[in-house]
């Protein structure tokens, strides 16, 4: 009988540190069992428990997508005492993992449709993973228009950093990246094109500090930001018509997007986000995640608005 | 299941050779009079059973899910993980909890749907369950602090259990609930005679004294509904006495919250399960430092909806069988019937 308890070992074949604060590292993980890796089939949206033994297990969303043969991906921000001793990993150990589990982002009502993604600071794990699977040759074709738009306190904070200066210049996806505040670094990076005037007029007294370019040289579509994820999103988001909206931020950046996308007329029942609770078994037992009868571990992670609006707004 | 419950008689006197035929194949577990009849211990005589106890003093659960568990073992040094032997484990011989009280039993069927029956299932409990029958005792004489009835049980209730014992004049009235109560009884029935119509009006009348001594102080049904309400004004005054100490959640034959953590000497460690409580700050606090149910408020509403709205909606089962454990050991006497009453009575 196979005990849900017992993690598989997996093997840590790189490090990426993703952050100036250097507190949020990439660790890629390889199994060591072929069969464990053969039994751990998932979807984007769905996490894991990561385990050291002597120091607990802690549960975080698988960031690597199931097209990325080989190897999983997960990012993690050091808080607590696993992540805080994860941190201190090196490259070559060995740690267990148990997974998948949760529930996915609905990527089969997601095929025919167009996709916007918003994401905010290192919650933007699951999404990469979403999109990662999108841009994937063999499904592109099932899904319309992809929309990303990512924000961070600073330049310093984006996660993946890499993958998003090559997503700004990818044809068949909008990018669209912002930072609470700017530095020196992060105007000349795009250039303002000549050809283009600014998709609206310039800030105005008490906007804020919200720079916009549109279409930079070399970018095929989107653009870089300063200014909150929700103010982007009103400039840029596509029609809600055909679009389902798939949101993971911090909480305070949720709180004012939903509303955002609800002016805009983006009904409940197409806005999916997810969520987080302190969770331990991860298999709807343990009983410590709920929001209303719900288990997040169980149930969700993913949870459309409209769901969420059936349950109760606090735990 | 069973086709034909069956009635049968055991004279008193008969008791002690039918205790000793059924420990020939199973190991019998009870409430003892060493203990007080604090929990179920192993009984070796029939003469160790306490008859006239009201209740254990800790519910069944923890036969099945004991309150600390080794999910396995490991070495850090060697970075291994050695799993428990449960196929060894002690709980693997065939067992038989004797005694059990109707509510308990009920509750062990609750505690099925969380660990045996959802995907995936619990290894630990399920191997447990599998070799365990269960032999209620009906209640002729329930507690004051009982109140069974009102959430749907009662003091003859038959679920959970494979045989109910009733207790009549010098004979028990022996009725089987389910196929593995039939075979347990098996190598004792020489012992036993089919039931009169005597026998079964006398036990409908002891059951009927028993029943009228509940009085039925809310309807579970209705409760559900009328905890809909997540933000109601009750919330704001229930949990004030409440001294977060979590014994209602420890004694109760439902609650089955739990934290996972590591025990480590040296390079030798262990990974294990114990009892947690929602009505413990550290419940649900975030490794960020951030903490959903800050307050007693946000705990106790949490226990108590879990129990009353949660569980119907996902296990469709109210997750309280008026056993009573909250209502004697509170130590500021909070009392779930008046809480109840107060969610009840509010318009």
């Amino acid at each position: 009988m196979n005990n849900p308890y017992v993690p598989m070992p997996v093997r840590i074949s790189d490090i990426i540190t993703e952050n100036e604060a250097r507190d949020i590292k990439t660790f890629k993980l390889i199994f060591e069992n072929k069969e464990d890796e053969k039994k751990f089939s998932f979807l984007p949206g769905q996490f894991a428990e990561l385990s050291i033994l002597g120091f607990g297990e802690c549960p975080i969303g698988i960031a690597s997508s199931p097209t990325e043969d080989g190897f999983l991906l997960f990012t993690v921000k050091r808080a607590g005492v696993v992540t805080t001793r994860l941190h201190r990993a090196e490259i070559g150990e060995t740690i267990g993992i148990r997974g998948p589990l949760g529930n996915t982002y609905p990527i089969q009502d997601m095929e025919g449709h167009n996709v916007l993604i918003i994401g905010g600071g290192f919650a933007f794990t699951t999404l990469r993973s979403t999109i990662k699977y999108i841009l994937e040759k063999r499904n592109r074709g099932s899904f319309k228009d992809l929309t990303v738009i990512y924000g961070a306190r600073n330049p310093g904070e984006l996660i993946y950093k890499d993958e998003l200066w090559q997503w700004e210049k990818q044809s068949g996806m909008k990018t669209y990246i912002t930072v609470d505040k700017g530095d020196k670094n992060w105007n000349p990076l795009t250039l303002p094109s000549p050809r283009c005037p600014p998709p609206y007029p310039p800030p105005t007294s008490g906007g804020g500090q919200r720079r916009g370019y549109y279409v930079g040289e070399g970018l095929k579509e989107g653009g870089r930001y300063e200014g909150f994820v929700p103010t982007i999103l009103k400039e840029v988001a596509p029609s809600p018509k055909d679009t389902i909206a798939l949101i993971c931020g911090p909480p305070i950046m949720i709180k004012f997007t939903l509303p955002i996308l609800t002016n805009l007329g983006f009904v409940p029942e197409s806005i999916f986000l997810s969520l987080e609770m302190r969770m331990k078994c991860g298999i709807g037992k343990c009983g410590r995640c709920n929001i209303g009868h719900k288990y997040v571990c169980k149930d969700g992670p993913v949870f459309a608005y409209a769901e969420l609006q059936r349950l109760p707004n606090e735990y | 299941m069973l086709k034909e419950k069956r009635n049968l008689m055991l004279y008193k006197q008969d008791f002690e050779k039918f205790f000793r035929l059924l420990s020939e194949t199973f190991t019998i577990f009870g409430p003892s009079k060493t203990d007080g009849s604090r929990s179920f211990t192993k009984i070796d005589a029939s003469d160790e059973i306490a008859f006239d106890y009201e209740n254990t003093k800790m519910s069944l659960k923890e036969f099945f899910f004991p309150q600390t568990e080794t999910l396995f073992f490991f070495d850090t040094e060697k970075n291994e993980v050695k799993q428990t032997d449960v196929e060894t484990n002690k709980h693997d011989k065939q067992n038989i909890l004797f005694g059990v009280r109707p509510c308990d039993a009920m509750s062990i069927s609750f505690l099925d749907k969380v660990f045996n029956a959802n995907n995936p299932q619990d290894l630990y409990y399920t191997r447990r369950r599998k070799s365990t029958r269960i032999v209620s005792f009906a209640c002729t004489n329930p507690a004051s602090t009982c109140f069974c009835t009102s959430v749907g049980c009662g003091p003859d209730s038959e679920t959970g259990a494979d045989i109910i014992f009733f207790e009549l004049n010098g004979r028990y009235f022996i009725k089987t609930v389910t196929p593995e109560g039939e075979k347990t009884i098996k190598s004792a029935e020489k012992l036993l005679n089919p039931a009169t119509k005597n026998d079964i009006e006398e036990k409908v009348h002891l059951m009927k004294t028993a029943n009228s001594n509940l009085k039925k102080i809310f309807d579970s049904g209705n409760l559900q509904k009328k905890l809909d309400n997540f933000n109601a004004p009750y919330w704001g005054k229930l949990h004030r006495k409440c001294l977060g100490c979590g014994i209602c959640t420890y004694l109760c034959p439902t609650c089955h919250c739990f934290d996972i953590t590591d025990e480590v000497i040296k390079s030798n460690g262990r990974r294990i399960r114990t009892w947690d409580s929602c009505m413990f700050s550290l419940f649900t606090l975030h490794a960020s430092g951030h903490n959903p149910r800050p307050t007693q408020k946000e705990r106790m509403r949490q226990r108590i909806m879990h129990k009353f709205n949660y569980a119907p909606k996902y296990y469709g089962k109210t997750f309280c069988v008026g056993c009573g454990r909250c209502v004697i050991y509170c130590p500021v006497n909070m009392d779930i019937r008046d809480v109840m009453k107060e969610i009840m009575e509010e318009r």
